[in-house]
Order: structure tokens, then C-alpha cells, then sequence
């Protein structure tokens, strides 16, 4: 028993070290490094096609039928329940008094919120914080890793994947009964799709290649939620300083800065 | 009498001050914060007429002022990346003015209704090579964007070469995306593409 244990731990070592290197290795890497498109592909046209003839009619018809402040309160609620994960990740950033913040409001939205349906603590003095483990790996300076795309789940990496193992252990829905967990989880979805209406809407609109637009639109979305929505302009503009005469692909990526 | 005097010339004040922003004239030697707030302007303005204009009407007054904010011969070169060396002149030509009709666009089909969004200047930050950085933001009913703008000097006038909205940088993005295409199917197809999407835009999918 002992042995398979530790067995087990060792396995946990190796991969958070894998993990790690692979971080460690991509963090130089910019732009469009996507090694593994040739299979993220195939995948992304998969949950597009799902998306299209699935997810996206059943959103249009629950904003249809739902009205505004009711959609307000489900989000609320399922933001709530990630709490516990944006708990965790704010003390493994070491930003401690954020933390305290984080489980003040989780206690009072709990309780006197309806279970989380309701912000009060956010209309007071205690704002929506968004952490998870991917951030928390970025801020202890790890590069995006290698470019995925889940079936399902969509765009992610191998920095940020490792948080859908903590964020799952720490939602309190994960421990209730099947049968509860999960129609509440579908409602989850279909409201999460719901609030990305607009976003797709846009997308649709502007991008020539679906693909390369979501991955570089998901890139720029978690590195400026690494930097907590203000990321340094001088570590953009290093980039810059290699422009000459006639700029080539290299250069002026100061103005690509993300702030 | 001399209250009389004061409101005609408050009048006259408020008159000219209020064809000042009908005009949407830019004077040149307007901050960049002036040229941002400009463009905010016409945006809400547009946004707010948008029930009585249809999208050519709305795309009438947006394209002077988005001609005259933003630097497209710049944006241009930097969303086409390595590629941009290989073009040759009626090329480059071609997708300036391509590119910018498509942007006109994409602004018309966006901002076209109004529910009490305003725009709000923060403030303004230097970056390197006299660039400066216009930290905005846009309330809406249920949130708030920061919507922030790169511009840079082109002959005495500040013009805009990106937008950062909801930390998502719109150059970024078009750049990986048009490389993508470039790279796969090449020049000619990225313009039809673009062309495309002029067409579509303002037309449900």
C-alpha cells in the first residue's frame, strides 16, 4: 500500500516536471508555434461543427426564453462554485491579501447571495477575481507550453490544462450526486455558450480562418488575465529594439502589446 | 441688455461648439486623447441613429472619421508581417484599400444599436518611438471594456495603429489570422476572402 503510494506520487513528480520542462522550453517560442495543429485541427472543426448544430441553437433559444437577470443569477452561481479554485490559486500567487478578499466574498455570496445567485459582496467592497492554475503557472513564469484544442472543452495548453484537474476537485458540484450534478451542469454549459454569443458573433465576423483567430484570440485573453488585465508594456516592446530600416516580421511588436 | 448680450454669445458658443463635433474635424495639432475621444464620438453618435440610418448611411459618416484616425498604410504592413516585403506596389495598394474598407465595415455592422454605452478617456501613457498609449473604457449596461488604443505622429497628426480591446489586440489577431491564409493560399485568395467579408458584413450570417 505504501509503495504503490509513493508510486503514485512519483508518477504526480514526473508529470508536474514534464509539465515544467515543456513550460519552460515554449516560453521563447511566440506567435504562431501551434505544434500539434495537424491534430488540434481536426478537433476544432469537430466541436465547431457541434457547436454550430448543437450548442449555439440551444444558447439563442435559452437567451430567448430567459430573461436577462435570470441569466445574471445562473452566472453568478456557477462563478460562485469555481470560488474555491480562484481561493486556491490567489494564496498559490502569493497574493494573500487578495485571498482574503476571495474567501470573504465566497462566504458572503454563499450565504446572504442565495447560494451565489446574488453578488452583494461584489456590489460592496469585494470585486470578482478570475484565477486558476494556468495563471498561477504564468506568473511563476511559465510560457503558454504547447497549444491544445480539446474535444468538448476547446482551446487550452499544456500550461493551463493541469487547472480542469483542480478547478473540477474544488467545485462542490463534483461531489453531489449524479443525478444532481448532472442537469446542473447543463446548465452551466448552455449558459457559459450563452455568454459567448457576442464573442462568436464577432469572430464570425471578422475572422478569414476561424482556427488561427480563436488560438490567437485565446492566447492574448489568458495572457492578459495572467498579468491581471495590465501587462508590462516594456517586456513587449524588447521586441521592438530589433526593428531597422525596413521592418520585417520581427519588429514593431510593441504595438501588438496587450494592456 | 447685458444679459441679453451674455446668452446670445452663450448661444453662439454652444452653436459653434455643437457643429465643432458635427463637423468631426480633427485640428492638427490635436492630442492623442482628441483624436480617441473623436472617433468615441461618432461611434455613440452613429450608434444612437442607428434605428433611422441603414448600414450605407451609417458607413457614410463613420468612413471620413476612421480614414482620418487610424494610420492603415501602418496597420497594414504590420498585419501582413513577413509578408509584406513580397508584395509589390499594386499589391500593397490593393490591400491597404481593401483592408481599410473592410475595418469601415466591421465598425458600421458593430456599432449598430444603442442601450446608454458611453466612452470614457482614462488617460495617456508614453511607450517607446513617441508612440503613446490611450487607456479607454466603454460602460455598458452590464459591464465595463477597457477598450485602449496605440497611435503614433504621422505628419503632425496622431493617428491610431492599434485598438486593445478587453486586452485583446486587434493587430495580433488579424495578423495571425491573415498569415494563415497567406501561408496556405496566398495573396489573391486573402483579398477575395477580405472582399467577402465586406460583402457579408451587416448581413446576417
Amino acid at each position: 500500500m505504501e509503495i504503490k503510494k509513493s508510486k503514485k506520487l512519483s508518477i504526480l513528480i514526473l508529470l508536474a516536471t514534464f509539465i515544467l520542462l515543456t513550460g519552460c522550453q515554449t516560453s521563447a517560442a511566440r506567435d504562431d508555434s501551434d505544434p500539434l495543429e495537424v491534430i488540434n485541427r481536426p478537433i476544432f472543426n469537430f466541436n465547431d461543427s457541434l457547436d454550430r448544430h448543437i450548442m449555439k441553437p440551444i444558447a439563442n433559444s435559452y437567451v430567448a426564453i430567459t430573461p436577462k437577470p435570470v441569466r445574471t443569477g445562473i452566472t453568478n452561481f456557477f462563478d460562485n462554485l469555481t470560488y474555491l479554485n480562484v481561493i486556491l490559486n490567489d494564496i498559490l500567487q502569493g497574493k494573500f491579501a487578495q485571498g482574503f478578499d476571495d474567501s470573504a466574498r465566497f462566504i458572503v455570496n454563499s450565504t446572504v447571495g442565495f447560494g451565489g445567485i446574488m453578488d452583494p459582496a461584489g456590489h460592496g467592497t469585494l470585486p470578482k477575481h478570475d484565477e486558476d492554475l494556468g495563471q498561477t503557472f504564468g506568473t511563476w513564469g511559465m510560457g503558454e507550453g504547447v497549444y491544445l484544442n480539446l474535444p468538448l472543452l476547446g482551446p487550452n495548453s499544456t500550461r493551463d490544462a493541469p487547472d480542469l484537474v483542480t478547478s473540477t476537485l474544488l467545485n462542490p458540484l463534483t461531489y453531489f450526486a449524479f443525478a444532481i450534478s448532472a442537469p446542473v451542469s447543463a446548465i452551466n454549459i448552455v449558459n457559459k455558450r450563452a455568454n459567448l454569443l457576442d464573442a462568436t458573433k464577432f469572430r464570425d465576423e471578422a475572422a478569414l480562418d476561424s482556427y488561427a483567430f480563436t488560438r490567437e484570440a485565446y492566447r492574448q485573453h489568458r495572457l492578459s488575465l495572467i498579468y491581471d488585465g495590465n501587462p508590462p508594456v516594456e517586456e513587449m516592446e524588447d521586441f521592438f529594439d530589433e526593428e531597422d530600416e525596413y521592418p520585417d516580421d520581427s519588429s514593431a511588436e510593441d504595438i501588438l502589446i496587450i494592456e | 441688455m447685458r444679459k441679453f448680450i451674455g446668452t446670445k454669445l452663450t448661444l453662439i458658443l454652444f452653436l459653434l461648439s455643437f457643429q465643432s463635433v458635427l463637423a468631426n474635424a480633427v485640428p492638427a495639432n490635436s492630442t492623442p486623447s482628441d483624436v480617441v475621444e473623436n472617433l468615441h464620438q461618432t461611434l455613440i453618435q452613429v450608434m444612437k441613429e442607428a434605428k433611422d440610418l441603414d448600414f450605407s448611411s451609417r458607413y457614410k459618416i463613420l468612413e471620413p472619421v476612421i480614414n482620418e484616425s487610424f494610420d492603415f498604410d501602418t496597420i497594414a504592413r504590420i498585419v501582413m508581417g513577413r509578408y509584406w516585403k513580397k508584395l509589390d506596389d499594386q499589391q500593397k495598394a490593393e490591400f491597404i484599400d481593401t483592408f481599410s474598407r473592410l475595418s469601415i465595415s466591421t465598425y458600421t455592422a458593430q456599432f449598430d444599436s444603442f442601450s446608454g454605452e458611453t466612452f470614457e478617456v482614462l488617460g495617456d501613457k508614453e511607450m517607446k518611438k513617441g508612440r503613446i498609449l490611450v487607456k479607454t473604457k466603454l460602460i455598458t449596461d452590464d459591464r465595463v471594456v477597457p477598450f485602449n488604443y496605440v497611435l503614433h505622429p504621422v505628419k503632425d497628426r496622431w493617428r491610431i495603429i492599434n485598438v486593445i480591446a478587453d486586452g485583446i489586440s486587434d493587430l495580433s489577431l488579424k495578423r495571425s489570422d491573415y498569415s494563415t491564409i497567406m501561408k496556405t493560399e496566398g495573396f489573391d485568395e486573402l483579398v477575395r476572402k477580405l472582399r467577402e467579408k465586406i460583402k457579408s458584413s451587416g448581413k446576417e450570417p
